[in-house]
């Protein structure tokens, strides 16, 4: 009896795959259409995962950039040492070194090289003396940076301070904004592939009226009537996903071996990253998930309902 | 002599559309196991209403139907499938499926039900014999006969072995010759065990025969 039933089972399977494939090739220019258009949703998802994993090491390499604190003029090394303590019992400091003014003019000679000679010139050190300071790795929320950026300038010992924190912000800020309108688009274009993939399964069902009507007349279960569409939405969802991912590929390849130059110079990233297995998962699983759903949408309508 | 059991009951059907157009009023009949029954009325009269109640492709406006002892009104939607696979239904304009041949439309049904491919080409193969078609299994519908095309849909109903056959005006469509060839075959499968409710407007097609019409006249039983 199980043995029979599940012999039942890979024959239904068949049928519907094979009616699927059957259905896929009759929608003709709709079915091209809804691929076309899960493929667009799903390329701004692809590329929301892509900024995403690509700009998060960016952000966390802009906030492990040295602040330097510059302290005031004429500042005892009773005082550097009471701040250099103090900075040492900041949580979010990892590590604080003193440049004194001399250090700091002797810095600024290696860096001009040959022409250092031209602070030869010069009749005293212009140059204030600095704390660096390495920020901990916690220190990731750009409003709690803030808040500890004010502390620092606030310090009486401290002139002024010099650091990633508010490119850190704006970079935060942009990357946010940028995940937020991907998603944003990605969203709503899914749910118009949602509609597109439901319209298209709606013609093939009107074009397949009075088959259903017989199936149904015969006796056939509502879902055996609808597996077919399914299965035919859930292939389109499919395609669209790894059309999708072709896209993005080229896309990568070509993005990749223009901008890898720029991005190396501004952050220091060395190669961007593709997706993993897991993104690429998520993709076709979520094509699946879109063309499936779009595919039972029509079945609510209550003219295609069970009677 | 086995004895009679009601295979179609209906107790005070009424069936009312867009709110006050009666098609049927107060239906009250018995339709044993085995018989054969005609259902005799103009157009309008409700003829394909009352068929189509049996099936479940229209629910009551109130009273009780039982099909093989089933409540019929108390049937789920989504169980409503159990019932048609029990009743096979043959319509005037036959509903075949264009695309399909006469082996693949009659397979269908099994299809549906998962049987195994031994098992479709044996009972299809006997259906389309017992109709006389089963030189044409490859044909297309559109390539045969109207008369032949009312065979393709009588050897699909009868596939599963129903234990009720409707048929509605099932030689509507077809001539003098064709449709004494359908009533015969009808009559033959009544005599094999299978009751047989046909609708139809033709009296001459009921007075040939020595079986029980039920006359409907304005949706309502105007006698036995």
């Amino acid at each position: 009896m199980l043995i029979t039933r599940i012999h039942a089972g890979f024959r239904h399977f068949f049928y519907f795959f094979r009616q699927a494939g059957r259905n896929f090739k009759i929608g003709g220019l709709s079915t091209i259409i809804a691929v076309i258009s899960i493929a667009c949703s799903l390329l701004l998802i692809c590329l929301y995962l892509l900024v995403s994993s690509n700009l998060s090491p960016v952000l966390d390499l802009a906030r492990n950039i040295e602040v330097v604190l510059y302290l005031k003029e004429n500042i005892s090394p009773r005082q550097i040492s009471h701040l250099q303590q103090k900075l040492a019992g900041f949580v979010e400091v990892s590590e604080a070194r003193y440049i004194s003014k001399t250090e700091a003019l002797e810095k600024f000679r290696r860096m001009l090289k040959k022409d250092a000679i031209l602070l030869d010139g010069l009749a005293y050190n212009p140059l204030p003396a600095s704390f660096e300071l390495s920020l901990s790795h916690e220190l990731k929320d750009p409003d709690l940076l803030k808040s500890f950026f004010s502390r620092l300038t606030n310090l009486p010992e401290v002139d002024s301070l010099q650091g990633g924190g508010e490119w850190v912000q704006k970079l935060s800020g942009l990357l946010m904004a940028i995940r937020l309108v991907l998603l944003c688009i990605g969203a709503i274009l899914t749910i118009i592939s949602l509609f597109i993939i439901a319209s298209t399964i709606h013609l093939t069902i009107d074009n397949r009226r009075d088959e259903i009507i017989i199936m149904r007349l015969v006796g056939a279960t509502e879902w055996y009537v609808r597996f077919p569409f399914v299965f035919e939405g859930i292939m389109e969802g499919f395609l669209g996903g790894c059309l999708a991912l072709v896209i993005s590929t080229v896309l990568y390849y070509a993005f990749c071996w223009e901008i890898s130059p720029l991005l190396k110079l501004v952050f220091g990233i060395s190669a961007i990253d593709f997706f993993g297995s897991r993104e690429i998962f998520l993709i076709l699983i979520l094509g699946v998930l879109v063309g499936g759903l779009g595919a039972i949408l029509p079945f609510c309508v209550p003219s295609h309902q069970m009677r | 002599m086995q004895p009679l059991s009601a295979i179609v009951q209906m107790f005070h059907v009424y069936k009312t559309f867009d709110g006050n157009c009666k098609a049927l009023v107060d239906i009250n009949l018995r339709i044993e196991k085995g018989e054969f029954v005609f259902l005799v009325g103009s157009s309008g009269a409700g003829k394909t209403t009352l068929m189509r109640l049996l099936f479940r492709e229209e629910k009551t406006s109130s009273g009780q139907i039982i099909v093989n002892g089933r409540n019929i009104n108390k049937l789920k939607d989504s169980h409503i499938y159990q019932l048609r696979r029990k009743i096979g239904v043959v319509f005037q304009d036959f509903k075949l499926i264009p695309t399909k041949t006469v082996f693949e439309n009659v397979a269908y049904v099994l299809r549906v039900l998962g049987r195994s491919r031994f098992e479709i080409e044996r009972k299809v193969c006997a259906a389309l014999k017992r109709v006389g078609l089963e030189h044409k299994l490859e044909r297309y519908p559109k390539r045969i006969s109207g008369g032949e095309q009312q065979r393709v849909a009588i050897a699909r109903a009868v596939v599963n072995n129903p234990v009720l056959l409707l048929a509605d005006e099932p030689t509507g469509n077809l001539d003098a010759e064709r449709s004494r060839e359908i009533m015969q075959l009808f009559l033959d499968i009544n005599h094999e065990g299978t009751t047989v409710l046909m609708a139809t407007h033709n009296l001459r097609t009921v007075e040939g025969m020595n079986e029980r019409a039920i006359y409907l006249r304005e949706g309502e039983i105007a006698h036995y």
